[in-house]
């Protein structure tokens, strides 16, 4: 069983959580002038990372918040965790 | 015609006596229902003007805002669920009307206070093996270095989510454990068969002694 740090509650056991897939995935502002193609992929087209990958997880058997973590998906150590909103605060 | 509503715990299964569910002995492991504990969930952003002190105002006890922590005045103990979410424990005899009176007291606070007393089943477990019948069902370390007297934490037991906390009763170790009313059955049947083993022969759920 992995053990995945909550930003909040600290090392928790896997079966508190849930996987939410790929990270940072931004939703369209402009949906209406998007080709269905470029709809499609926001949708539904997700890298495969083979190394580190950013995700969520979400404490649901927890504090039921959202966070991202970095996971090398070779070894399934996770990397870093960080609070949702975190790294697009640092951006802007 | 009905004129009055009995009001039943979801241990109805179980047995039904007045004062909520037992089974065990206090010397190896007691577990027992609390029944009708007002419960309030309370939602806000402590970082917001006025907002903690307005609840220590109205209900007498700080918001914990540590993760996992608990505060307790005389008469209601605040259980840290999330950043921006507490449950309010009445620990006095009679509702006190939790929910009613932090509406009154927070005003044009962006808050909400939401009374879940019915939601929830409150179950003690207490006596020198409460901690092993708990740590059967549950992936948390129950140690008291690792979880002591003043902390809480939302976890799993068996397949159900549970909120844990630590009690120091007159220096006996007990654990509160609140779970969702729909769960309790399970939850408390679950707990009844991880203490077979602590009361030895002859103790059928239904009958106690402490």
């Amino acid at each position: 069983m992995l053990v995945i740090r909550c930003p909040w509650c600290g090392e928790r056991a896997e079966t508190e959580f849930n996987y939410g897939g790929e990270a940072d995935i931004v939703r369209p502002t402009d949906a209406e002038h998007l080709s269905d193609r470029e709809w499609g992929d926001y949708v539904f087209m997700r890298k495969n990372t083979l190394g580190l990958h950013r995700e969520q997880w979400v404490h649901s058997h927890g504090c039921r918040r959202w966070f991202v973590a970095e996971r090398d998906t070779r070894t399934y150590q996770f990397k870093s965790y960080e609070k949702l909103g975190a790294h697009a605060m640092e951006k802007s | 015609m009905w004129t009055e509503l009995d009001q039943e715990t979801p241990l109805v299964g179980l047995g039904h006596p007045p004062g909520g569910f037992t089974h065990g002995q206090l010397g190896s492991v007691l577990l027992a229902e609390l029944p009708f504990v007002e419960l309030t969930n309370l939602r806000g952003e402590p970082g917001s003007p006025g907002f903690l002190a307005a609840v220590l105002d109205s209900i007498g006890s700080e918001l914990p805002t540590t993760p996992n922590t608990v505060a307790t005045s005389a008469d209601c103990c605040a259980m840290w669920l999330a950043p921006n979410e507490w449950l309010l424990r009445s620990t006095g005899a009679q509702p006190t009307d939790l929910a009613r009176r932090l509406d009154a007291a927070l005003g044009r606070q962006f808050f909400a206070a939401t009374d879940q007393s019915s939601g929830y089943s409150v179950i003690r477990l207490s006596g020198p093996h409460a901690r092993a019948v708990l740590a059967k069902g549950s992936p948390l370390d129950l140690h008291p270095r690792a979880f002591g007297v003043g902390q809480c934490a939302q976890t799993l037991h068996f397949k159900t989510s549970v909120l844990l906390r630590r009690l120091d009763l007159a220096g006996q170790e007990a654990w509160e454990v609140i779970v969702r009313r729909s769960f309790a059955d399970y939850a408390v049947r679950i707990m009844l068969d991880a203490m077979e083993e602590y009361l030895g022969p002859g103790v059928a759920p239904g009958s106690s002694s402490h």
